[in-house]
């Protein structure tokens, strides 16, 4: 499960909230990011992955860039934030995803989800990465079945059931 | 900001003059702001379900796609 080779990046382009770098550094997976693109973050998510992973500035892998938002795509995102229907790094991730005109919006914040998806965005979370690397065969069975148990023991949240679904998905992949 | 025009019953529409005139929000709007927040809030982990089985949908229909 290594990154994908230079030259080699699909050429997607990805906005990503703190919530699937943490999970999917957790699980180990965050590799399959990027492959899936290059993976654009907001300052404040850049922020937060130094906090929680001291160091994270300096020793990010290339595929994932910091950006700035510009001043009318920061507005709504305080405003968001102000109004208080969305927190302010899942408020910058979905301007910025609007700001770039992001294929996907990574985020597990159901929120941002319906935020982004209202927008026309297409929103998608840590569970999806993991399940669409096995989809186009970036990961076989056993690896894609452990990286979902992985994830799951990570900060992301998922019930017992639809783990048992994803798993159960996994079979019907490689079917 | 966009500006929405809300169809309410007579019975919500008093309901929510009262909470205004009585303090609770400051205006109709915050009303219906508060009333979206907390569905978010009570609602988050029934959404989060929602989406992640959208997910799975999504992924099995990127089976055979290029990557």
């Amino acid at each position: 499960m290594g990154a994908a080779a230079e030259g080699d990046v699909p050429m997607r382009r990805i906005v990503s909230g703190t919530g699937p770098l943490l999970s999917l550094t957790e699980a180990r997976a965050l590799d399959l990011l990027g492959r899936a693109g290059q993976v654009h973050v907001p300052e404040v998510v850049a922020a937060e992955m130094e906090d929680e992973t001291p160091g994270w500035s300096e020793q990010r892998p290339a595929w994932i860039v910091v950006k700035a938002l510009a001043g009318p795509y920061r507005d709504e995102a305080v405003a968001w934030q102000e109004a208080g229907l969305l927190g302010v790094r899942e408020a910058e991730a979905v301007a910025l995803a609007r700001q770039l005109k992001a294929d996907w919006l990574l985020t597990d914040d159901a929120a941002a989800r319906l935020f982004g998806r209202t927008f026309g965005l297409e929103v998608h979370g840590s569970l999806a990465i993991v399940l669409w690397a096995a989809a186009v065969r970036h990961l076989g069975p056993a690896e894609a079945d452990a990286a979902l148990i992985r994830l799951a023991k990570s900060p992301f949240w998922i019930s017992a059931k639809v783990l048992r679904e994803a798993r159960a998905t996994l079979k019907d992949i490689f079917r | 900001m966009k500006l929405l025009q809300v169809e309410l019953s007579d019975k919500l529409e008093a309901l929510m003059a009262a909470l205004v005139q009585e303090g609770w929000f400051r205006s109709a709007d915050e009303v219906i702001q508060v009333a979206l927040i907390e569905f978010l809030r009570r609602r988050r982990f029934d959404l989060l379900e929602k989406q992640q089985r959208e997910d799975i949908a999504w992924a099995l229909r990127q089976k055979g796609t290029s990557p």
